[in-house]
Order: structure tokens, then C-alpha cells, then sequence
């Protein structure tokens, strides 16, 4: 498939052009960051601003989803056909590889999730690579290159003036069919950004040997060592590409109800509040367990993903300056320790 | 008729058990006429009244929350109107700087022996709702459910 | 120097186990960042540091530590939670060493491009108001007084509810919610149901913030813990200097008093009232 070029100049309307038939969701300014959400008629998406404040998640799996509603005694089934299928536009390299993580457990599992799998399944792909990584990145440990990026429809590569669009499916080289074929030059830039990208790397993070080291561990006192400030606020989970956690509740007034799926965190007392009044994970140190095997153990165990995509925003976030790359190190230390005494 | 026209506010009334609540009761006694739109709620004094209450009513579709009590001095537990008053102050004032329902949370003294006055305060909230309309910003909506294809289950 | 008085009141008291940890500030993974630390013994209070960054409020920790006799560094502003929670018995004086210093403002950000943190610019609490031993020379109070002026609307309220995504992050990090069961926690009845409605957040935002009125002492903790960048000490800091204006009386000064929400004078402003 042969690589387009997008010219900066040009992305409004090129975007405008798709936007008829579908929904365009991508990265726009948001308080002096930028952060995905639906793109208003003629505004220009963000595509310089960085790795956006939240995971692109939110588009296919929303915070909060009306499953059905019921008035009384009758129930109505909500429609699980969305509305315009969705183009998400100038995802990051770590969102996509979230996404793959998403679609093993709503889409591949044992259980689909029908709205996940319509909006997903409608929904076409644009990724974006980065030209240089944020001071908390480290998708290269979980070796994702964004210049080669994890399952997308088309891949925006910067150079220069304009991005290099490289159709990687079907679907993708229909939606850029429009755009003129890239010129030797700025494919020649397009080459350098990689390389540029690719020499300023962060530091990686051993993430083979934790994963190795945590593989059968459940009770250690590692974990009480590694809690440090942790106030089990539930902002890391909130952006993270991959955490898919959700609680069902009946929201109701007066004869009037909705049931809705509304993401929840591990982070929180009531995430495993029993309805008894018993919660059998009190104490901090297992709720940052339960993050910590979910993302590195169990997942890897039941869905043969990582849980983790190095996107680092957990790490920005973090209030008392949690941060996993730190603990990832720590845990490995000490449980390989553990195992050999 | 636009919406406007044909709009009739719910407003919801914490009324002290004795005071406020007794001056509704003289209101009825005393034949003096007040708009049905107050829904009451007796509580046993408005220093009882937490905030989180006249926010949740307007959460869930109150067009206007009326608080009322005892008069100043006059509190069946001596002092919880006082605590009550500064604390409505103060959500008051923050509503009013998040510009967030301020105009439709009212606040009143009626006396077990103000039957009349009861009823003009309830008047007065409620052509004070009805003029700014209905409560659209920061309520929670539960969409109506589509009647058509309805599966029918149990009593209605 | 600052730090190294910390790190020698430190050792000297878990030393002598006249305390049995040491509540202070380690480097962060990030720059410009510092990380909370509790140092169990002597070996550890090299590790202890203080500088423009530490903005952590330390308080938040100590219902973490039921019984233990602490050691714990505070600015003015965390010693006034402090203050709170004294007054509302929620920790012991006698279990706490209190190491106040005297604070010209926290900055985020390291070298040129460090920026002092908003609460500060217009914080007249420079000395903390309790504390056993205070370090740092008298400062200046406030840099930017008319930082002060809270305005009279919030005209971007909705816009910030839409963006909650009530994480709880603000709540997580205040020292003075401490209730065992959030309000926005509870189930039965649910007053807040999960998810990211804008009425919702706002319910819990301004519910949050009348819990907090009358006793917050203006740390900044809140705004900082926030992902999304809420700058919630908007209606703080209106709350805040509307008690004041009002009754006269500014959060976590003293143990004895009650907040202004606390007590009441029958001479009290009516004007709400119909």
C-alpha cells in the first residue's frame, strides 16, 4: 500500500472530508495539555500537543454506558448499533497497543462486550507517531515503536510540513485514498524522525525480568515496601490505556431507572466492598497488588497481553509521585531475592 | 403553548418539624391559599438540613429547594437554626460563585403561628422558580425509555 | 540549611525513640518532583530532603500510623490542617514532634522554569501556627495579595464539571476527609453514582467543599492531586475568604477554637433569608 502525504496545511479539511459520515474523535487542546475527544465542525486536532492527558480508551469504552432503561415494571434494551462510526484520529503508539489489550478482553474473551465490539468494530484508526518521547515514557521497554506501530488502520508519521500517512489495512488505504502519494523527500524526512525518535530513547525498564519475578507471586511482604505515599486515589487507573475494570449500578428517580456500566479502580475501598459490610482488600498495599499482578500476572496468565503499555501517564499524574517504573525495579529486586533465599 | 407556558416547578420544602412544618399545617387550618408546587419533607430542625440534601433534590430535578425554620431564638433545641444559618450562608455564596442553582435554593423563618405567611412564602418561591424555568443545567437526566417494543414484566 | 536540620532533628529523635517515624520528603523519580517518606530509623534520614518542591501536605499520613508516636515535617499551611485535626481530636498532640518551616511559597518545576504553586502567591500564613521546633528565617507574607480576590463567579464551573472524572484524587489527597465512608462512597442510599456526569461531579464538588469549609487550611493539595488540572482552590479559597469577610475567623489558627462553621453568634448575617 502505497504511503500518502497529509501537508499540515491540509489536515482540517482532509479531516472535514471524513467527517460527514463519521464521528472524528482526536486530540485537542485541553488546559494547556491536549486530550482526545469529538472533534467539533472545522477545528483542527491537536496533533502536536504531546501524549493526551487520558488514553484514547474513552472513545470505544466510555466511562459511563447506558445498558438498558426501565420505567416500572417494563425494561427497554438500549441499541447497541452506535451512531456514525468512529475515526479516531492521531492515536498514540501506547493507545494503540491499549486498545489491543482492550479487544483481548472485551472483543477475544470468553464474554463480548456488544457495545465495545460495534463502536470498535466500525471504527477506523489513524495513528500518530511520536517525534520525541515525554520525560515519563517507556513504551520502548514493552517494545512498542511507534514507527511501526501495534494494529492500526493508518499510521501518521511526521515529516516536516506534513505527515506521511501509511495505510496499513483496507480500510485505512480507503480512507486516505483521497491524498496524494508521498514524495521521495518527505519520505526521506519521515525516515529521519524515526531515526531521531529512536536515538533519544528513554532508558527501558526491565519489564521481562518483573514479569518473570511476579509470574506466581501473591503474598509477599515486597508489597507493604513499595506503597510509599500511594493515596489510593484512582487518577492512574482513570488514564490508563488499558485498565477495564467497571462496576454495574442502577441509577434511579422516582419510577424511573437506568442500569449503567461506569468504570471503577482497584484503587478505591469500594471497588471489593462486599455487600456483608466485609472488604477483603483493606489495606493500600493490596490494592496497589491487585493494579500491579493485574497488569503484570493475570493478564499476561488469561489474555496473553501485557496490562501495561509504557504510556507513563499513571507516572505524570500521580499526586505523591507514585511511579511504577520505579516500583517495577524495586519489586524485581526484592522478589528475586525472595525466591533465591 | 410553548414549555414555558405549561410549566408548573417542583419545589422541594424542608420544613423544621416545629415551627415551619406547624405554620404549613396553620397555613391549612387557616384556609390561606399557596401554590401545590412545594413537595414537603419534615425534618426535625433545619440545623438537620445537610447540604448535600438541597443539592442531591437538585441533582435529581428539583426546579427550587425552600428551607425554612424557626425564627432566630426561637429553636426547639436552642441553637440549630444559628449553626443552620451560617452554614446556608455559605452555600449560598458558593453557589452563587459557581453559578450553580443559586437563584433556586430559598431560605426562611416561618413561625408555627405565621399560617399566612407561610403561604406567601411559598408563593413567593414558586413565581420565582416558574419565572427562571425549569432546572436544565446539572441535573441528572435519566432518558425516558422508548414505549414502543417495551418488554412488559411484573405490575405496572 | 534547612534540609540538614530536618534530616539531625530527625536521627536525634529516632535516636533516642522518642519517636517511632520520621514523616518527611524524599527526591522524586521526576524532576521537580518530590516523593512522600516516612524514616523508620536513624539509617534512613540521609534520605530525607527538603527543598522549593516539597508540596506534599505530610498530614494526610498521619491515620496511617494509629498509635505510633510521629515525627513530621510541616509548612504553614499543612500545619493548619494540623490545627483541624487536633481540634477534632483526630490525632494526638502528645504522639506528634512537629517540625514547622517557615515557607516562602512552593514552586513546581526545577531552575528557570519553577513557578510558584497558585495557593501560595496570595498566602499571608507564612510561619506555621503549631510546631515543636521551626526552622527557616521569617518571610515576607503575601507575594501577590491580590491573588486573594476569589472573584465573584467561577464562570468555568460546568465546563471543569464536564472534565471530572472523579477519580477522587482531591478527596484522596486532603488530610481533612477523613471520614470512614465518603459521602460520595456510600451505597445505600448512592448519592453519587459512578461515572462522569457533570451534575454529578458538581454534587460531589461542592458537597466536598462544604465538608471542607471552615477548616481547610489552604494547602493547595486538592487542585495539585488533580489529572485533569481542575484548579478546584477557585471556590477554596471563595469559601475561605468568605468566612472570613463574614464572621471573621480563618481555618487551623488555633486548637481551641472551633472553625467558623462550628459555632455561631445570633447576631449573624440574615440576609438570605426570605
Amino acid at each position: 500500500m502505497n504511503p500518502k502525504l497529509l501537508r499540515k496545511t491540509e489536515i482540517a479539511a482532509f479531516v472535514q472530508s471524513l467527517a460527514p459520515s463519521h464521528t472524528i474523535v482526536a486530540p485537542q487542546p485541553d488546559e494547556g495539555q491536549c486530550s482526545y475527544g469529538v472533534l467539533s465542525n472545522g477545528a483542527q486536532p491537536a496533533l502536536d500537543g504531546g501524549r493526551p492527558r487520558k488514553s484514547a480508551k474513552e472513545a470505544l469504552y466510555p466511562q459511563k454506558e447506558r445498558m438498558f432503561a426501565f420505567e416500572a415494571g417494563a425494561v427497554e434494551p438500549c441499541s447497541v448499533e452506535p451512531e456514525p462510526p468512529l475515526i479516531l484520529f492521531g492515536v498514540r503508539a501506547c493507545d494503540l497497543k491499549g486498545i489491543e489489550a482492550l479487544d483481548t478482553v472485551l472483543l477475544h474473551g470468553a464474554f463480548v462486550d456488544a457495545f465495545y465490539k460495534a463502536r470498535r468494530e466500525a471504527a477506523a484508526i489513524v495513528g500518530l507517531a511520536c517525534e520525541k518521547m515525554c520525560p515519563t515514557c517507556f513504551c520502548n521497554s514493552f517494545g512498542i515503536d511507534p514507527y511501526a506501530p501495534p494494529a492500526c488502520d493508518v499510521n501518521l508519521v511526521p515529516a516536516g510540513d506534513a505527515f506521511v500517512a501509511q495505510p496499513l489495512t483496507e480500510k485505512g488505504e480507503a480512507l486516505v485514498a483521497s491524498l496524494p502519494d508521498a514524495d521521495a523527500a518527505h519520505l526521506a524526512t519521515a525516515r529521519k524522525a524515526g531515526e531521531a525518535f529512536h536515538a533519544a530513547e528513554n532508558p527501558k525498564v526491565a519489564v521481562d525480568a518483573f514479569v518473570e519475578a511476579v509470574a506466581e507471586v501473591f503474598e509477599s511482604p515486597a508489597w507493604e515496601g513499595i506503597v510509599d505515599g500511594c493515596i489510593n486515589c484512582g487518577g492512574c487507573t482513570y488514564v490508563c490505556p488499558t485498565c477495564h475494570c467497571f462496576d454495574i449500578v442502577d441509577e434511579t428517580i422516582g419510577h424511573r431507572g437506568q442500569r449503567v456500566r461506569a468504570w471503577d479502580t482497584c484503587m478505591a475501598a469500594r471497588f471489593t466492598l462486599h455487600t456483608s459490610g466485609h472488604n477483603p482488600r483493606v489495606t493500600p498495599a493490596q490494592r496497589l497488588r491487585q493494579r500491579i499482578l493485574h497488569k503484570f500476572q493475570y493478564m499476561k496468565k488469561n489474555q496473553s497481553i501485557l496490562g501495561c503499555t509504557g504510556c507513563g501517564r499513571c507516572v505524570a499524574v500521580c499526586p505523591v509521585n507514585w511511579d511504577i517504573r520505579d516500583a517495577i525495579g524495586r519489586l524485581t529486586e526484592e522478589l528475586s531475592t525472595a525466591s533465591k533465599a | 403553548m410553548s414549555e414555558r407556558d405549561t410549566f408548573e416547578p417542583k419545589i422541594v420544602a424542608f420544613l423544621c418539624n416545629w415551627c415551619s412544618y406547624a405554620g404549613a399545617d396553620l397555613a391549612g387550618i387557616g384556609r390561606f391559599q399557596y401554590p401545590p408546587n412545594v413537595r414537603v419533607i419534615r425534618v426535625p430542625c433545619s440545623g438537620r438540613i445537610n447540604p448535600l440534601f438541597i443539592l442531591k433534590a437538585l441533582v435529581n430535578g428539583a426546579d427550587g429547594v425552600l428551607v425554612s425554620g424557626c425564627h432566630p431564638g426561637d429553636c426547639h433545641y436552642l441553637q440549630g437554626n444559628y449553626v443552620a444559618r451560617r452554614k446556608f450562608t455559605v452555600l449560598k455564596s458558593l453557589l452563587k460563585f459557581a453559578g450553580a442553582w443559586d437563584d433556586r435554593v430559598f431560605f426562611s423563618w416561618v413561625s408555627a403561628a405565621e399560617g399566612q405567611r407561610f403561604s406567601e412564602v411559598v408563593t413567593e418561591v414558586t413565581e420565582a422558580v416558574r419565572a427562571l424555568g425549569p432546572n436544565q443545567d446539572f441535573v441528572k437526566r435519566i432518558p425516558e425509555p422508548l414505549l414502543a417494543g417495551l418488554e412488559q414484566g411484573g405490575a405496572r | 540549611m534547612i534540609q540538614r536540620a530536618i534530616q539531625k532533628l530527625a536521627r536525634e529523635k529516632l535516636e533516642a525513640k522518642a519517636i517511632d517515624l520520621f514523616l518527611g520528603y524524599a527526591r522524586g523519580t521526576l524532576p521537580g518532583r518530590v516523593k512522600p517518606f516516612a524514616a523508620a530509623g536513624a539509617a534512613d534520614c540521609d534520605r530525607l530532603v527538603w527543598n522549593e518542591n516539597c508540596d506534599t501536605n505530610l498530614v494526610n499520613y498521619l491515620a496511617r500510623y494509629p498509635g505510633k508516636k510521629i515525627g513530621i515535617v510541616v509548612k504553614p499551611c499543612d500545619a493548619r490542617t494540623l490545627v483541624t485535626l487536633l481540634h477534632e481530636n483526630q490525632v494526638k498532640r502528645e504522639n506528634l514532634f512537629i517540625v514547622g518551616v517557615n515557607c516562602p511559597g512552593v514552586k513546581t518545576g526545577v531552575g528557570a522554569e519553577a513557578a510558584m504553586q497558585p495557593q501560595c502567591l496570595a498566602c499571608e500564613i507564612r510561619k506555621p501556627p503549631i510546631a515543636d521546633v521551626t526552622l527557616g528565617g521569617p518571610v515576607e507574607t503575601a507575594i501577590a495579595p491580590q491573588a486573594k480576590l476569589a472573584g465573584e463567579l467561577w464562570d468555568e464551573f460546568k465546563g471543569e464539571m464536564q472534565r471530572c472524572i472523579r477519580c477522587f484524587a482531591c478527596r484522596n489527597a486532603c488530610p481533612l476527609c477523613y471520614c470512614t465512608t465518603c459521602f460520595a462512597e456510600q451505597t445505600m442510599p448512592e448519592l453519587v453514582y459512578p461515572g462522569n456526569d457533570a451534575a454529578e461531579s458538581a454534587f460531589f464538588q461542592l458537597g466536598r467543599i462544604m465538608h471542607i469549609a471552615g477548616r481547610c487550611g489552604e494547602c493547595g493539595g486538592c487542585e495539585r492531586a488533580c489529572p485533569m488540572d481542575i484548579p478546584l482552590q477557585k471556590i477554596i479559597r471563595k469559601a475561605a475568604a468568605f468566612l472570613e469577610e463574614t464572621y471573621g475567623e480563618k481555618a487551623g489558627l488555633s486548637v481551641e477554637t472551633p472553625g467558623a462553621l462550628g459555632t455561631f453568634s445570633p447576631t449573624d448575617n440574615n440576609s438570605i433569608f426570605l
